[in-house]
This record gives C-alpha cells, sequence and structure tokens, in this order.
C-alpha cells in the first residue's frame, strides 16, 4: 500500500480509486510509490525540495473514453487530479503538482495530429503531441506550413498554449493563435468552444469566437476543466525570410533599444516576438561561467567585458527576424537598420554572419519553427540544475526596462546570483524573463534562490509589475499580487471553479485557484 | 553469468530504493549481450579521457553536441526504448534532458556523479553510491586522469543501492583541461 495519499483522503479509498482505473487505463499506466518510475513526475529544479510537490501517482490514459471514466471515478471518490500535457512545465514546476499526494493526470499518451489543413493552414491536436512530433509530422508529409514553438521542443503544443506560453515567428503569442478547444469537466461532461458547439461545424479551427460567450480563455492557467483538443494555426512557409541581431555594447543600450523596439513592434515593421536577451543569456549557451570567472557571487564587470570581447556579445543583444517577400523585407530591414544605427556601437548580423556561434544557430532555428533543446544548455553556466523564471510583464518603454532590469539585478547580485534575462516584446508589452540559475545540491544557495524569487514578487508588484506565468511554489503568492477591489477576480475565479467544480478535483490551487476557500 | 534477466530485477530494486535481487554491472550487461551506450561531452579533455576509457572496454561513445536533442534522438533511433543502458559524462543540461526522457522511456537513473569546479578553482567530486565503489573510483587520487579512471571503474562498479547509498564529497586540484562542470550518470532499464 502506498504510504503517500492525496489530502483528505483515507488509504483504502485511494487503493480503490487506483484500482478502478487500473481497470481503465491497464495496470501499467496507474503509476504510484509501489511501482516504477514515479520519481519521473518529481519536480527536482525548484528552489525547494522535490518531496514539498511529489505526487502520490500518476494515471495516463490513451484517449477521451479512457480520461472520461477516470474523471468520473476521481469525482466520485474525491480524487484531486493535477493535468500535464507532456509534463515538461521546467523552470515552472516540471509535471509536479501544485501539493505533495495529488495525482498527476498525465496527458502524453493522447499524442495524435488528428488534422492538418494545408490549405487554411491550421492543425489539431492532442494534449501529448510534441513540437518535435508536429514538426516531424509536416516534415514527413511535406507540409509546407511551420509551427511556432516554445525553446524547448519537447514541450506540449497544446499544454504550452494553454499556459499562454511564446515562440519565436510571428505566430509566437500561442494563446492567440489556438482556436478551438475541447474539454472535459469535472464531472465528466465533454464540450467544444466557438463554432465546435455546432453538431457539423466546418469552422471550428477558422472562427475563434462562435456565438454567445467567448469561454477559451477561462481554460488557459486554469482548473476549469481539461482540454484534450485544440486547433493551433501554422504559419504558411514565407517566401523569403531574414533573421537578424544587433549586438548592443554598453548596459545603458537597453533604454534607447527599448524604445526604438516599440513602435517598430506595433507597427508590424518586426512582426516576431524580438528578443533582447543580456550579455549572460546569449553566452550562456555556449561557455560555463567558470570558463571567465570561478570566484563567489555575481560574474565581475571585468570578467564580462572579457567574455562580452571573446564571443563578440553585445551587453544587451536584439534578435528578430523578418519575413516575406524579398523586397518587403529589404525595405523593413532598412527601417530597422536606420533606427538602431542611432546607438553608437551597434553592429548588425543577419543570416549566414556569425558562423559557429551556437546560441545564434539556435535562435534561428526558433525563428523558423524548427524545435531543439539548445536553450537547455543555460543550465551549464552555473552547473547545478537548479532554475526557475521570474516573468513579470512591463511596459514597452525604456524606463520600464531598464527600471525593471536595475531591481532585479541588485537583488540577484545581493543574494550572490548572476542576471541572466531577456526581454521578450510582445504586441504592446514586454515578458521580462528572468532566469534565475541556482546550484541545487547546496541547500543554502537553494534557500537563498528560494527567497530571493519571494522578495522580487513583492517588489515588482510594489511597482505595478505582475508576472504572466509562475512556478508551483508562488502561485498562491503571485495570486494574492492581483488584489484591485478586494481580490475581486480571485473571488470570482473561486465562483466559477466551485460552480464548474464543486468536488475541487481538477488541480487543486493551480494559479492560487483552491475551491473552497471563499 | 549475468542474465538480461537478473541484471533487470537488480537495476529495479536500485531504482525502488529495495534491496537488491542482483548486482547489476554495466560489465555484467554489456556480458548479457545488453546494448550499452555512452553519451560523452567529448569537447573537454575529461570527456575525451572518459571516451577513452570506455573504448577501451568496448563501449562506442556518442558526442555530446550544443543541441542535446540531436544526440537522444540518434539514442531513440538506434535502440527499442527501454532494452539499453547509457552510461554518460557530460554537462549538466545533457543530463537533465537525458534523465527526464530516459524516465519517460522505462530507464531509471542508477547512478549520478557531479563534479563541480569550486570557487576556490578545486575540483570537487560529489558521488552518491556504495562506500566500496566510491573507493574504488580513487577520484581523489587520480587528480587530471580522474575521468579516465572513472570511465574504467564505473563499467564494472556495482551500481548503487536502497539503504547502502552513501554520498561522498572529495575536492581534489582543477584538471589543466576542464573549464565546466560535469557530471556523470547510468540510466538502467526498469524491470
Ligand atoms: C531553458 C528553458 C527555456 C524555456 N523557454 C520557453 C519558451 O521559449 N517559451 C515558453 O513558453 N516557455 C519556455 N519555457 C518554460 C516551459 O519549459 C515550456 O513552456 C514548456 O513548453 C511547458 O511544458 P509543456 O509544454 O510540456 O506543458 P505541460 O507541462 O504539459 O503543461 C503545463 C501546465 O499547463 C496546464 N495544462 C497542461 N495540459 C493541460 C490540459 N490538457 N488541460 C488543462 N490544463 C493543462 C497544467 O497546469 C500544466 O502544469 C522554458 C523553460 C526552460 C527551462
Amino acid at each position: 500500500m502506498s504510504t503517500r495519499v492525496p489530502q483528505g483522503v483515507s488509504a483504502e479509498v485511494f487503493e480503490d480509486a487506483k484500482a478502478r482505473m487500473r481497470a481503465v487505463v491497464g495496470r501499467r499506466w496507474v503509476i504510484d510509490e509501489e511501482s516504477q518510475g514515479l520519481a519521473s513526475y518529481y519536480d527536482i529544479y525548484s528552489p525547494a525540495s522535490e518531496m514539498t510537490t511529489a505526487p502520490s501517482a500518476a494515471v495516463a490514459p490513451a484517449n477521451v473514453e479512457e480520461l472520461q471514466r477516470v474523471v468520473v471515478i476521481a469525482h466520485e471518490l474525491g480524487i484531486p487530479l493535477w493535468t500535464t500535457s507532456a509534463g515538461k512545465n521546467y523552470a515552472y514546476g516540471g509535471p509536479a503538482p501544485r501539493e505533495a499526494g495529488m495525482v498527476v493526470l498525465d496527458l502524453k499518451r493522447m499524442n495524435r495530429v488528428l488534422e492538418v489543413d494545408t490549405e487554411s493552414a491550421y492543425a489539431v491536436v492532442e494534449p501529448g503531441v510534441s513540437y518535435f512530433q508536429l514538426y516531424e509530422h509536416l516534415q514527413k508529409n511535406k507540409i509546407p506550413l511551420w509551427i511556432d514553438c516554445a525553446a524547448p521542443g519537447w514541450g506540449s503544443v497544446l499544454g504550452n498554449a494553454s499556459e499562454r506560453g511564446v515562440g519565436y515567428t510571428p505566430y509566437g503569442d500561442h494563446w492567440m493563435m489556438q482556436c478551438g478547444l475541447e474539454v472535459m469537466l469535472a464531472d465528466g461532461t465533454l464540450f467544444r468552444t466557438g463554432m465546435g458547439a455546432m453538431e457539423n461545424s466546418n469552422t471550428w479551427n477558422l472562427f475563434k469566437y462562435g456565438y454567445g460567450p467567448y469561454l477559451d480563455g477561462i481554460f488557459s492557467q486554469s482548473n476549469f476543466g481539461i482540454i484534450t483538443k485544440m486547433g493551433i494555426w501554422l504559419m504558411p512557409e514565407p517566401p523569403g525570410h531574414m533573421p537578424f541581431m544587433i549586438t548592443l555594447p554598453r548596459e545603458d543600450d537597453l533604454h534607447m533599444a527599448t524604445d526604438i523596439l516599440r513602435p517598430l513592434k506595433i507597427n508590424m515593421v518586426i512582426p516576431n516576438g524580438v528578443l533582447t536577451p543580456d550579455l549572460i543569456w546569449e553566452s550562456a549557451t555556449k561557455v560555463p561561467r567558470s570558463k571567465y570567472y570561478t570566484g563567489k557571487g555575481p560574474m565581475p564587470d571585468s570578467a564580462r567585458k572579457k567574455m562580452a570581447k571573446d564571443l563578440d556579445m553585445g551587453q544587451w543583444n536584439v534578435i528578430a527576424g523578418l519575413y516575406g517577400p524579398q523586397p518587403i523585407i529589404d525595405a523593413n530591414w532598412g527601417v530597422i537598420r536606420d533606427a538602431f544605427a542611432k546607438i553608437p556601437g551597434a553592429k548588425f548580423y543577419t543570416g549566414d554572419d556569425r558562423p559557429g556561434d551556437v546560441s545564434w544557430e539556435y535562435r534561428k532555428k526558433l525563428m523558423r519553427g524548427e524545435p531543439n533543446l539548445t536553450e537547455f544548455n543555460l543550465m551549464n553556466w552555473v552547473g547545478g540544475g537548479g532554475h526557475v523564471n521570474f516573468s513579470p510583464i512591463s511596459p514597452t518603454t525604456g524606463d520600464d526596462a531598464v527600471k525593471q532590469y536595475e531591481m532585479i539585478r541588485s537583488r540577484a547580485h545581493e543574494y550572490g546570483f548572476d542576471y541572466m534575462g531577456e526581454f521578450a516584446v510582445g504586441w504592446r508589452e514586454m515578458h521580462h524573463i528572468f532566469m534565475l540559475m541556482f546550484n541545487r545540491t547546496d541547500e543554502a544557495e537553494t534557500k537563498r534562490a528560494y527567497e530571493l524569487f519571494s522578495l522580487l514578487i513583492d517588489e515588482a508588484a510594489a511597482e505595478g509589475y505582475g508576472e504572466y506565468r509562475t512556478n508551483l511554489h508562488y502561485m498562491d503568492h503571485i495570486a494574492k499580487t492581483y488584489g484591485y477591489n478586494d481580490d475581486a477576480l480571485w473571488k470570482l475565479h473561486r465562483r466559477i471553479k466551485r460552480a464548474l467544480d464543486p468536488k475541487g478535483i481538477l488541480s487543486p490551487g493551480k494559479q492560487g485557484i483552491w475551491p473552497l476557500e471563499s | 553469468m549475468v542474465t538480461r534477466r537478473t541484471f533487470l530485477q537488480g537495476a529495479a530494486a536500485t531504482g525502488a530504493g529495495a534491496t537488491l535481487v542482483a548486482e547489476p554491472t554495466l560489465a555484467g550487461w554489456l556480458e548479457a549481450g545488453g546494448p550499452v551506450v555512452a553519451v560523452v561531452d567529448q569537447r573537454v579533455g575529461s570527456g575525451r579521457q572518459f571516451s577513452e576509457a570506455l573504448r577501451s572496454q568496448g563501449i562506442a561513445a556518442l558526442a555530446d553536441e550544443h543541441d542535446p536533442a540531436i544526440v537522444l534522438a540518434r539514442l531513440a533511433e538506434e535502440f527499442a526504448p527501454g532494452g539499453y543502458t547509457v552510461i554518460g559524462l557530460t554537462q549538466m543540461a545533457t543530463f537533465l534532458i537525458a534523465e527526464r526522457t530516459g524516465m519517460d522511456n522505462g530507464l531509471n537513473l542508477a547512478w549520478r556523479g557531479d563534479h563541480r569546479l569550486l570557487p576556490n578553482g578545486q575540483l570537487q567530486h560529489r558521488l552518491r553510491g556504495r562506500a566500496e565503489t566510491m573507493s574504488a573510483l580513487a577520484l581523489d587520487r587520480a587528480g587530471d586522469s580522474w575521468a579516465y579512471s572513472l570511465g574504467q571503474h564505473l563499467v564494472a562498479a556495482r551500481l548503487p543501492g536502497g539503504a547502502e547509498e552513501q554520498s561522498i564529497t572529495t575536492a581534489v586540484a582543477r584538471p589543466r583541461q576542464q573549464t565546466g562542470s560535469l557530471v556523470s550518470w547510468v540510466l538502467v532499464p526498469r524491470a
């Protein structure tokens, strides 16, 4: 009998639930402490012990019918299910649940590419379809459509979109490019959103809004339902493409670069998500920190300067792409060059420039939708495995960029960590991603990382900055920073939760939405 | 002779932290006809040494490249899921990805050693395993050729098992040819 059980569930009920689930999905696909492999659901990267979020079991249905039967059993017996798709949500908690003892509902076996419409340029996928898989499907079938992937290609098209994750082609806002969901509720009810609610719809994946209230959004970053299918728009292979990088020599160039980027983005001169990674982020996929500095605390300026010179990197590096017919690319590139030439010392690179530069190679791949795992090499910087992303949203202004950068960098340095960050410019705002790298085999360092992250949440909130997404351990904390008018929004979330999932079995605590709180 | 079955049972017990049924070793697995493959960061001197030690024992190494996905895709192509054992000396990223992918494909982590460069310029070996395995490795005396020694001994070593696991930390002078920290690891099939 397992020693770990979901909170509030007796050992007998839990054994009964597992036995009944095994009868549905097969012995092998209910994994608990007694079987092998439960450790693959542990979060071994966050700044807290993996035991604080270790599941009691995982159940992996193969299709919607099995899923429905599993959900009905969980509903009847009050078993909390934590939904994952590919379960590669690293930097934010991986496949682990919010709380120890919950059961991971692992949908990676539901991994069919159900449809690709070459003419209207979309695909319909199940939760377990990874970026690698969808890419290979298109390649194998010679379909001239691009995917847009997050940096780690092993992630799930659906899981990442449901987290409102980002990619690097013009289709980089994944939730925006989602069109048409199939969702299961906590009692097993299955429905389709938008046009998919018609019995014989032929536009489910073409028109997002359908008729009546538009519901898709409430199933993203949420625990109101389980998404079982999703339509995703794919970008037709463009007639031309030109990736570019502009290196900027000084730290304070961030200000001017951001102000230059805002109109270029808003006017769609640059169509994809522009990135402005700092020196360390852009170098860390190429060299370990110890090549330049083995001392304690943040890397000193002298070492930074040497690294920038050796690797020919800027203190900031603007990375983006242009797409379309060549004359349009040429015209837009002229506008961009003129704008950035105002920054003294800016250097311009395109396409095949910088041969052998590993980070430039993977950036180029991502900007044409080729999945890879090169960015994981960021873990080699410190080499201790620990990482967690602090991801506040910022207006696209030089003042805000510099304010956030200085705020985070000075705290990171105070706690003994390097600042490794990038700004991803979207339609009107920037996602600022600070990747906090720490040596997880060092307990004191791990504790410091945990504390630093908490402090950053409060300090950012005090300045009006909120995070777009977060790690399991900070979901409640961040939810509290969205407290306008006496927590009105989170109170509403809880009301919806109680209405849709009164027993609170689906992903309890996701984004700070706990079922039974008022 | 160690059969594939006893090896798998032993390795399985290791993963679950239960009493060992057999004493799985990579040499035993090789003897049982099970494929063993190595993934090694050959961009650094220690990696090249490790590869050499494995090669002398009949184990070929795939070169870990900048994109860890490439080596993993090759592994997936060459061997049926779960039917092989993988030994590695890589940087952290490749280890993390191999370990997670291995777990998804029926493998368990049976060995992990962290070989970290310390702020004072020393190299620290932090190993989890049986005391006798670790003293056989003699990394504290191996100095600059620690990776060769590790490669040689790890193949014959009994993989760690449950209660007898220990953690040993030794620090030695920084090897001349190494700039980054490395991780040694072994993934074995679950029963
Ligand atoms: C080095 C590095 C680089 C990264 N780069 C990026 C990047 O470029 N862009 C980016 O967006 N992220 C990035 N990440 C974060 C993360 O790894 C990815 O977002 C990854 O795609 C998430 O994992 P997944 O797709 O397997 O989602 P999953 O782990 O399957 O799901 C994530 C979460 O979504 C919810 N969910 C999943 N499936 C369902 C469902 N069917 N129904 C309802 N809810 C569901 C659950 O709450 C789950 O915990 C990066 C992380 C690292 C470490």
